[in-house]
């Protein structure tokens, strides 16, 4: 498994109420429509950031919310994180009823400060303060003013997102970063109607941006682009910044390469014994290639996860020589230490930090700013270079799959930071090649012999299956994803081959009850065994949004059936086989006395497409489900 | 073989309370800290699972009251764990919460750990260093201890100790034998002072190794101690499975409630003792008795009421639909009410109690023999029938009997009708009190899941098909689709049922009886089906129309617990065909009658041709809400029978003359 370790995302959060965001930026509309199809209505929200120096800001939001009904009543609920970088100065609330009456003033004693270390961490020091200004007749309005000021300035600069949820409408919102004069502030604007006003003091340098009358967002579409990017926001980050002591610039992505060397400098100092270790274990070597294989087994049979990340901790590593006597360390300091024991060989490679997860958002290449969750090790070999996942220890080395592979990364070399891609995985690579022979008796049960090749992404679940579950657990797993109505599995068997592309081999042994349906003289078998296509989006009136597809693999299936005698042909499928911009269909049946062969290929690829191709890929899919129903009659043979 | 144990014993409900402990002698015992062997350390897998990530060498605990000054309970605390894969590494990363409530508070010191490993063939130590030791306030109560043991390898032997000392005397924390790794040896010790009567509660389905009580010679001469021993042996694994009501159900456990207080030269304190007492105390309680004499407030509705309604019945029914309206459940559940009945009625919401004891408080006011039950939901566990544990329960309901009919009622789901109760509260016994009696009750499904479904339709030479559905849900079922109805709102749930799903289409359905709980709620829709475009000599069609079972829902061949569905299943599906002019019927399914032993449930799958029509019923009755581990097979080979019967077909073949 592999974990995350930064926490800049709790930072977002508090710009606003990042949610369930909607597909399309709203309308504006007049004001008395706002109320139309919203749990909440913000009147007004003003959120000042204040640059005290390049190592400490200041944030404050203040904001008039109207409650409409109890699925907004997430508002009235307050979440302001803090840790050992960022300090709470204030926090004030009041609710007012329907009539406008004042109900409640939050005391010091109705703020609770609760623990939020996230899941995957053993300690850190992420706390929130709440405070709940919820009241129970609807209408009723929330007004809130809260201040924080924080000296991690890597994170600190917020991301103002007005609308960020469905259901709810902005009568006006306003976001200020005030400047000292001389400091420069960096700023990405994205669907705004109005751009920046920009005014100067004596002293200051003041940005202001403003939304009014801001309808709710429509429902996201299916098969949309992630929400993000569609959202009126204004990202800002600085220019020179400073974190406990550690100043650097963020202008460029080279700068902020340098900021995390500086970090980073004199942490990936070894033992000595292990460095001998190192050369001793790659001593009989024969490749450069062999070596990093043989230190990323080392380093997988010796370290195991572990997240501890306090201030400033959050971004810089372990001591490699903490992690070695430990056997323990986050991605960051995992990666460090790699580094280290390669370096202890000989080999050179490169920190790399890298948005990871499934489906990400692209990095915004053209704004250098914090945009990293994880950690990885990059070594540029002769040939290719291999990428390392260092906080898992059965990962084959230089697979990076759906978790860090087919993105841009930033490669942190000793002359800075380097936007690399990371490798991409087309639909020959996420492969599931499938092979069945099935016997049937006379009753319409099978025995059928599968055997399965997983390649890319495909083998991503059930190696987790094979390196997490035991046998028990797997053969659990397995009848839960085999899709066959009524079936026993004899006997499985799993196989992994670790590899640059690793490989799963699975085998199965299945009874089949009624593998074919036999009802008076008939004999009915749909030849698509075990991988029919169940799946279609609703379809979408008036589509807006751009179509985006994720899927790219190549599933290829071949069924041969050997069936009881008697049998003769009534009906058989046509040959199906049709191509869209969504992929590529293609099933086949021969039949040839009393045996069937079933061939079906079915490659699909990624890609983003005009709203209007949204029906085509209804009808693809349905398409998919309709061909992969198709069935073979058989008659008995008249004596 | 382990297997077959467990199905052996996880087959019966086993639960049993006792006092007396029968003596025996302990051949094991638990490790001693810091004396790792290196057979210990150098097994490779633990034989009675072999697969097992990590196995729970010892696990020892230890409790005892100490006098300096005043009463603390300690715990001591001493675990060895054998990691024996990578997937059992997390059992190296611990949490140990403590509490505190006012003033008193637990405070866990001396915790030490260490890490052994056999390198080169010799023991090597690592030790967990105090400032790698965490402490997390979770919030004002509740804090924990976090720590993770250093250099853990597969093979690593871990353990670690710690003392609790606490100021909830009368807190006997529960002992857990059983968890989600195999126990090799767990031993639970306690000295508890002549002062205290606990009564002991053990769980779940495997049996003690030892148990020992003896008279124990006390440090302190003013302090009497009966010193008890529990000890289990080789304890499997516990594992999750669908279809339970919660896994804690069924863990091995050692629960402890105090019964008396006889502090010498004081009466004897009946702490929870027997249920007289038990319920009188409840029912003098501020936030739980007190709430029912509450009335002032809510008086004029009820008097409304009255003057409107004449009838008993039709005036529980107004109260429930009044409390329903009036204040919205908060999701939380508790037997006690937040503050009173009469704020929750003002602010328009409460936790569960708030809710139903505010309606019994209405119904008793009107006049109408009321009380509170309380239960203990599915999630939250089975109760313990052998003695009055308040603790086991965490929600309230109200019961009614009107004209020798009784019903119970809770208010907290506005899609609940009258009289039945929601899924969560479907859990074996609640126990009614009142002034004068207080009983078991149970708590059965009022109603089942029953879908009633009828298609009507017609087939042409092309193979194209044109119909219509209608569908009934009545009890469990119009429930569930009431409330995602409500949730997703009735426009978007009729839009998302129009769709395209390969050659069939689905009208977007109209939706009638949403509001009138006590009537079916039915959806009636068009369906479509794409022929191939042309005339066919012979047309197939699947009469389930998709509707059918297409999967067995129980795949695994074995079963360790009971299924426990919750309420019993009714599910009928009917449908007519239009034969098409100049086609005949070649072939249709046959019907057949499938039943479960006992009574358990019945399939039923009839064909019927008439003149131009042919008409398929298939009805699944799933009649216990509870099966036993040993009937699964029969369960299993149920629904074998049904969805192979769901996948035949209907063949019609163009008429020769």
């Amino acid at each position: 498994m592999h974990k995350i370790y930064f926490l800049a995302l709790l930072f977002i959060a508090v710009s606003g109420r990042l949610q369930e965001a909607g597909a399309t930026a709203g309308k504006t509309v007049p004001e008395a429509d706002l109320n139309k199809g919203a749990n909440v209505v913000v009147r007004s929200e003003e959120t000042y950031f204040t640059v005290n120096s390049a190592g400490s800001g200041t944030k404050r939001i203040k904001a008039t919310i109207k409650i409409l009904n109890s699925n907004g009543e997430h508002e009235a609920r307050l979440y302001v994180p803090y840790d050992k970088l960022t300090k709470v100065d204030f926090i004030k609330g009041t609710t007012y009823d329907m009539l406008g009456k004042k109900i409640k003033t939050i005391k010091k004693s109705d703020i609770k400060d609760v623990s939020a270390i996230s899941d995957i961490s053993l300690f850190d020091d992420n706390r929130v303060k709440v405070v709940d200004l919820t009241h129970s007749a609807f209408p009723y309005t929330v007004e809130y003013e809260y201040q924080y000021t924080t000296s991690n300035m890597l994170v600190g600069y917020p991301r103002w997102v007005p609308q960020d949820q469905t259901k709810l409408s902005v009568e006006s919102a306003m976001f200020q970063v005030t400047m000292p004069k001389g400091m420069k502030l960096r700023y990405l604007e994205s669907n705004l109607e109005k751009k920046v006003t920009k005014e100067s003091t004596a002293t200051h340098d003041v940005y202001t941006w403003r939304v009014q009358n801001l309808a709710p967002l429509a429902d996201p579409e299916p098969y949309g682009p992630s929400a993000l990017e569609r959202l009126r926001s204004v990202r800002t980050a600085p220019a020179d910044f400073e974190v406990q002591g550690y100043a650097g610039n963020m202008e460029t992505w080279e700068d902020f390469g340098h900021w995390i060397n500086k970090l980073n400098a004199g942490r990936d100092v070894l033992p000595e014994a292990t460095r001998q270790q190192m050369q001793a274990l790659v001593a009989n070597a024969q490749s450069p290639e062999e070596k990093v294989q043989k230190v990323y087994e080392f380093l997988q049979s010796k370290t195991r996860y572990i997240n501890v990340s306090l201030g400033i901790g959050g971004w810089q590593p372990f001591e490699a020589g903490y992690v070695d006597a430990k056997g323990y360390g986050d991605c960051k300091g995992l990666s460090n230490y790699t580094k280290a024991l390669l370096s202890a060989v000989g080999v050179e490679s490169y920190y790399t930090l890298i948005n990871a997860g499934r489906n990400m958002p692209a990095m915004i290449q053209d704004f250098p700013s914090s945009q990293f969750n994880h950690a990885i090790l990059c070594v540029p070999m002769p040939q290719d270079t291999i990428w390392l996942e260092c906080t898992d220890q059965t990962e084959a080395s230089g697979y990076a799959g759906s978790w860090t592979g087919d993105r841009h990364a930033l490669l942190i070399t000793p002359e800075g930071g380097k936007v690399v891609k990371t490798p991409t995985y087309g639909a020959a690579d996420n492969l599931q090649k499938r092979s069945i022979l099935v016997k049937l008796d006379e009753k319409g049960n099978g025995l059928a012999n599968v055997t399965t090749l997983y390649t890319g992404t495909q083998h991503e679940s059930i190696k987790d299956v094979i390196y997490k579950a035991k046998p028990e657990e797997q053969r659990k797993w397995l009848y839960d994803q085999i899709g066959l109505p009524a079936f026993e599995i004899n006997n499985f068997s799993l196989d992994i081959k670790k590899s640059k592309l690793p490989e799963v081999t699975e085998k199965l042994d299945l009874s089949v009850a009624k593998c074919v349906t036999i009802s008076g003289k008939r004999l009915f078998l749909t030849p698509n065994l075990m991988n029919k296509w169940g799946h279609v989006p609703n379809s979408v009136e008036d589509r807006k949004s751009e179509v985006v597809s994720n899927w790219s693999f190549l599933d290829v299936d071949t069924v041969l059936y050997q069936l009881p005698p008697g049998y003769a042909l009534e009906s058989k499928p046509q040959n199906i086989e049709f191509k869209s911009e969504f992929g590529e269909y293609k099933a086949q049946t021969i039949v040839d006395g009393l045996q069937v062969t079933y061939i079906r290929t079915l490659q699909m690829e990624k890609g983003r497409f005009a709203p209007d191709k949204y029906p085509a890929l209804i009808e693809f899919m349905n398409s998919l489900i309709k061909a992969d129903k198709q069935q073979v009659v058989f008659v008995k043979n008249v004596p | 073989m382990r297997t077959h144990m467990f199905t052996k014993l996880y087959s019966v409900f086993f639960l049993c309370i006792f006092y007396g402990l029968p003596v025996a002698v302990a051949q094991e015992e638990a490790a001693k800290f810091g004396k790792v062997s290196e057979a210990e350390l150098r097994m490779k897998s633990y034989e009675k699972d072999t697969s097992a990530a990590a196995v729970v060498l010892s696990d020892f605990g230890y409790s005892y009251f100490t006098t300096n000054g005043t009463l603390k309970l300690m715990f001591e605390r001493h675990t060895r764990i054998k990691i024996l894969k990578k997937s059992g590494y997390d059992w190296a990363n611990v949490e140990l919460p403590y509490y505190r409530r006012n003033a008193d508070k637990e405070v866990i010191t001396s915790i030490k750990g260490f890490t052994y490993n056999l390198e080169n063939g010799k023991i090597t130590k690592d030790k967990l260093e105090s400032k790698a030791v965490f402490d997390e306030k979770i919030n004002e109560n509740l804090s924990q201890k976090k720590f993770t043991l250093p250099n853990v390898k597969e093979g690593s032997v871990i353990e670690f100790s710690y003392t609790v000392t606490s100021d909830f005397i009368y807190t006997l924390n529960s002992w857990e034998f059983q968890t989600t790794i195999p126990t090799m040896w767990s031993e639970y010790r306690a000295r508890i002072p002549e002062y205290f009567d606990y009564k002991f509660l053990q769980n779940g389905y495997h049996n003690f190794y030892t148990t020992k009580k003896d008279a124990a010679a006390s440090a302190n001469a003013e302090l009497r101690n009966e010193a008890y021993v529990w000890a289990m042996k080789d304890v499997p694994a516990l594992q999750e499975e669908k279809y339970i009501t919660t896994l804690k159900d069924y863990q091995a456990r050692l629960d402890f409630e105090l019964q008396l207080l006889k502090v010498p030269g004081e009466f004897p304190k009946v702490m929870t003792g027997n249920w007289d007492e038990v319920i009188k105390k409840l029912m003098e309680e501020e936030r739980f008795g007190t709430q029912l004499k509450r009335s002032g407030f809510f008086k004029n509705e009820i008097a409304a009421i009255k003057a409107k309604h004449t009838s008993p019945q039709a005036q529980v029914e107004a109260i429930y639909e009044l409390v329903k309206s009036a204040v919205k459940w908060n999701g939380k559940q508790s037997i006690y009410t937040t503050s009173t009945t009469r704020k929750a009625f003002d602010n328009r919401t409460g936790n569960s109690a708030d809710v139903n004891m505010l309606l019994t408080a209405m119904l008793l006011e009107a006049d109408i023999d009321a009380s509170p039950v309380l239960l203990s939901t599915r999630r939250n566990g089975r109760v313990t029938k052998g003695s009055p544990l308040i603790t086991q329960f965490n929600y309230v309901i109200a019961y009614v009997k009107v004209d020798e009919k009784e019903y119970l009622l809770d208010a907290t789901d506005p899609m609940l009708p009258a009289g039945m109760l929601p899924y969560r509260c479907l859990n074996g016994d609640g126990y009614l009190i009142n002034r004068t009696s207080h009983r078991w009750v149970p708590l059965k499904p009022t109603g089942n899941y029953t879908t009633f479904c009828m298609g009507e339709l017609a087939i042409d030479a092309k193979g194209e098909i044109k119909g219509k559905i209608s569908e009934s849900n009545t009890g469990y079922s119009a429930l569930s689709l009431r409330e995602s109805i409500k949730e997703e709102g009735k426009e978007k749930f009729a839009e998302k049922r129009n769709k395209e799903i390969g050659d069939m289409k689905y009208g977007e359905p109209t939706i009638t009886n949403l509001e009138e709980l006590d009537k079916a709620l039915n959806l009636v829709y068009e369906i479509t089906g794409s022929g191939n475009g042309q005339a066919n000599d012979l047309l197939y069609l699947n009469p389930m129309l998709n509707k059918g079972e297409k999967e067995n829902p129980f795949k695994l061949a074995e079963r360790m617990y009971p299924v426990d569905f919750g309420y019993p299943y009714d599910e009928t599906f009917m449908c007519k065909i239009a034969i098409p002019e100049g086609y005949e019927v070649d072939e249709t399914p046959k019907s057949i009658a499938v039943s479960l032993p006992n009574n358990g449930g019945k399939f039923t799958y009839i064909v019927e041709r008439r003149d131009a029509e042919i008409q398929v019923m298939s009805k699944i009755n799933i009649s216990k809400p509870l099966y036993f581990a040993e009937e699964y097979p029969y369960l299993k080979e149920f629904y074998n029978q049904i969805v192979a019967k769901h996948a035949e077909q209907i063949v019609l073949k163009k008429k020769y003359e």
